[in-house]
């Protein structure tokens, strides 16, 4: 390095910048983004929460990827043969809304318009609306339960199967602010099953052989993309499929 | 007090040494095209200037992924991990258990071939070779999985030839002190043992299957996240260990908080790195939200040891430059030798992680997993750390280390110095563009996002934008790689003009009492840019007219 020898500081101490314990601290700089991450809601307030709470989750998932409990993929694209040709409509959609589909909906109380406030985070996970998380992220568990207690509608069931290189359905018809329960499979290769929403996507991975179920509300009448987001053979492109909410 | 320099000592190697360097540099420089050539014909052709048949166009994104991830960077690293292990003898400088080095380059050399082979013989599977899309292909598969095999094993001999070299370099009295680098060089051999370990793990059982000896393996995939995680943290250790060295190289001054303090530092990686592996498995639906978080925890402490790295160096070189009479809060800055190539491009580098970093951590939050992940938010952001940081460092690496190995004149400096900032720009454009259209969920991995006019616009819009960018790094970065082959060819050089004795400065009383503030406001705007990013992304998410609830799995 160059420059010119111009007086030195001579006065006082050692600077707090050139001090060993100042570096170590400001090097955990990027770690204080966990006080954001639960000043949103999206982290337990105090970090050590994250244990015990969710132990039930753990021992529930510990089947891994090979589980499928009790779902074959065979009998899985069975059930969704089965539900959707029951659903099917003359132009070859899939159509499950609460006047056409005959599952149970007790308590059915039709939303209307709900204000958004009141819906929970898009992505926030529903199942921990439970006692435990509840302690953890009031902020979260609020939004939820308002949601889930005012609507009292039961969701719908909706079977999605992937397979090289198509969804059946290809052509999905639900209703806006009916909560539905997607059930979905990919039979033969892991795939995804996300859903375009505009400005941004809900992205889904379904692993091989594993029988995934997500709770979904659209609050929004449109056209969306469902679309494969885990490379899956050389028809990936063409992987996709299209949900109408009305 | 005046030293001989690293790259003084790199001059000073056996032929024999040279010769294996100059050998790796050539093999690593070749990949680097190679893989450059199947990544710009990817971009054209997804971005729909050019055409081929999908199969085509999927067999250049994994020749793609694979030449430039798994054998140009590695190739690299572990060209700089044996010189720098080397360059730490007190005396006569030497690779120690030499044969299996060259052994180790062998086969990493026929895992390249093995690689490449199989992915233009069979179905392409993509990087991580997933063993479900093999379909009737299986000696093309085996072919393909071999050469992660020989990939692996090429590595774990050439860290096992670097352990040795830096453990004969190491001074044997009781009061003598292991450099740092050689301590760092040390540290990072054994990550790469370790993660070639896991890379054997997975691929072993998958070219056994394919070669009609085993099963197929029924845990592929989460193998793959083990050893990926550990593979592209490595390049990220190897790039600030080499701004250590060639920084302190170059300029002569190295860190003023002591050796036992950057060796702290370096060990983190090992503590850090191998326990994040969580956040590749966020959209995982059998993964428990208690692991969730915790990965979402664990993977803050990622950047500890690089920024760590990078406030000790920074910090040095201002606190030496105020207390040669350097002003003005950025004023010192001018006193760095930003003529020299390696400085221009490691300066670049550090830019460009910065960028990539802010992103990245938007990605580590996992309710922000569903949003980006598997989308082409990824491979933008991720461009400025593979090659707008890993990348930019290790060509410095060679621009500082080539003269003192092949004992030539480095060649157009000055253009040399100004490719990064060309290279920055087209990341800029590919990175910002793509980032643009990921947010928007388009997909990482298809030839063509368009989906039949039913995909947002936004999709293809971004595309001139993602092939300008594309075109520009790789233009750029063959420039780069054409001048130091130019160089390596060239007319020997005398050794005075290619590796100059360094004084060496570490620091003394007035230098620790400089303030030196530089670094620790880079870090603060970096933080700041992650606070707004993460901001940003959860705004984007709660405006989605969409409301998920319970994810299941597996059950």
């Amino acid at each position: 390095m160059t420059g010119k020898p111009a007086g030195p500081r001579q006065d006082g101490r050692a600077s707090l910048s050139t001090r060993r314990g100042f570096i170590a601290a400001a090097s955990l700089g990027a770690v204080s983004l966990y006080g954001l991450w639960a000043g949103l809601g999206a982290a337990p307030l105090r970090f050590w929460d994250l244990g015990g709470a969710d132990m039930s989750d753990m021992e529930m998932s510990s089947g891994g990827h090979g589980s499928t409990g009790g779902l074959s993929p065979e009998e899985f694209r069975r059930m969704a043969e089965e539900f959707n040709d029951k659903h099917r409509q003359t132009d070859g959609s899939v159509s499950v809304t609460p006047a056409e589909n005959g599952q149970s909906v007790t308590g059915m109380e039709m939303p209307t318009e709900p204000d958004n406030a009141a819906l929970p985070m898009p992505d926030m996970d529903m199942s921990e609306t439970d006692g435990h998380a509840g302690h953890q992220m009031p902020s979260v568990t609020e939004t939820e339960q308002a949601a889930s207690h005012d609507s009292e509608v039961l969701p719908l069931e909706v079977y999605v199967l992937a397979q090289q290189w198509s969804f059946d359905p290809s052509l999905l018809r639900l209703k806006a602010y009916q909560p539905y329960r997607f059930r979905m499979m990919a039979v033969d290769a892991a795939h995804g099953a996300s859903i375009q929403l505009g400005s941004a996507s809900h992205i889904i991975r379904l692993p091989k052989g594993a029988l995934v179920e997500r709770e979904l509300s659209f609050t929004q009448p449109g056209e969306y993309l469902l679309y494969c987001t885990i490379y899956c053979g050389e028809g990936h492109q063409f992987m996709s499929a299209k949900i109408i909410v009305a | 007090m005046t030293i001989q320099s690293i790259s003084r000592k790199l001059n000073d190697l056996p032929s024999s040494d040279r010769l294996f360097l100059k050998t790796f540099a050539g093999v690593a420089l070749a990949s680097l095209l190679v893989g450059l050539l199947f990544g710009l014909a990817t971009a054209l052709i997804r971005t729909g200037y050019a055409e081929a048949e999908s199969s085509t166009g999927y067999r250049m994104m994994t020749a793609h992924g694979v030449t430039v991830f798994f054998y140009w960077l590695y190739f690299a690293q572990m060209a700089f991990l044996l010189a720098l292990a080397a360059s730490q003898f007190e005396g006569k400088p030497r690779i120690a258990w030499a044969p299996a080095a060259w052994t180790g380059l062998l086969a990493m050399v026929l895992g390249f071939f093995a690689s490449q082979s199989g992915t233009y013989l069979g179905t392409p599977l993509l990087y991580d070779g997933s063993p479900e899309l093999v379909g009737e292909n299986m000696l093309s598969a085996g072919i393909f999985y071999s050469g992660y095999v020989l990939l692996a094993a090429g590595l774990f001999l050439l860290a096992a030839s670097a352990i040795a070299t830096t453990l004969a370099a190491k001074p044997s009295g009781v009061k003598d002190v292991w450099s740092t680098i050689g301590f760092a060089v040390t540290a990072w051999a054994g990550l790469v043992m370790v993660s070639s370990i896991a890379t054997l793990n997975t691929f072993l059982p998958a070219t056994a299957w394919a070669f009609g000896l085993a099963a197929m393996p029924a845990n592929h995939e989460t193998g793959w996240h083990l050893l990926f995680h550990n593979l592209h943290y490595l390049p990220l250790m190897g790039t600030v260990i080499i701004w250590y060295a060639v920084i302190q190289d170059i300029t002569g001054v190295g860190s003023i908080f002591g050796q036992r303090f950057s060796k702290i530092i370096f060990t983190l990686y090992l503590v850090f790195v191998p326990p994040t592996s969580l956040y590749h498995m966020f959209l995982e639906p059998d993964l428990s939200p208690f692991l969730r978080g915790l990965g979402s925890l664990l993977s803050l402490f990622i950047s500890v040891p690089t920024i760590a790295v990078f406030l000790v160096i920074v910090t040095s070189l201002e606190a030496h430059a105020r207390a040669r009479g350097a002003r003005g809060l950025f004023g010192w800055l001018r006193s760095l030798p930003w003529n020299n190539p390696a400085v221009s491009a490691i300066g670049w580098a550090v830019v460009n992680l910065a960028l990539g970093g802010i992103f990245a951590f938007v990605l580590i939050q996992e309710r922000l997993a569903p949003l980006l992940s598997d989308t082409f938010f990824v491979p933008a952001y991720f461009h400025f750390l593979t090659i707008g940081t890993v990348t930019l460092t290790l060509l410095a690496a060679f621009a500082w280390a080539m003269p003192s190995v092949f004992g030539r004149k480095l060649l157009a400096p000055r253009l040399l110095t100004a490719i990064p900032a060309v290279l920055t720009f087209g990341l800029a454009l590919f990175g910002g563009a793509g980032m643009a259209a990921g947010l928007s969920g388009m997909p990482r991995r298809v030839l063509d996002p368009a989906y039949d006019g039913a995909a947002p616009q936004v999709w293809t819009a971004m595309s001139p934008y993602i092939a300008a960018g594309a075109i520009i790094m790789a233009v750029s970065l063959t420039a780069y790689v054409v001048v130091l082959t130019a160089t390596a060819m060239g007319a020997p050089a005398p050794k005075s003009a290619i590796a100059p004795a360094t004084p060496r400065s570490e620091g003394d009383l007035m230098v620790f009492r400089q303030p030196a503030w530089t670094a620790s406001l880079a870090v603060a705007i970096l933080v700041g840019g992650m606070y707004a990013a993460t901001l940003v992304a959860f705004s984007i998410l709660r405006a989605l007219p969409l409301v998920a609830g319970a994810a299941t799995g597996a059950h």
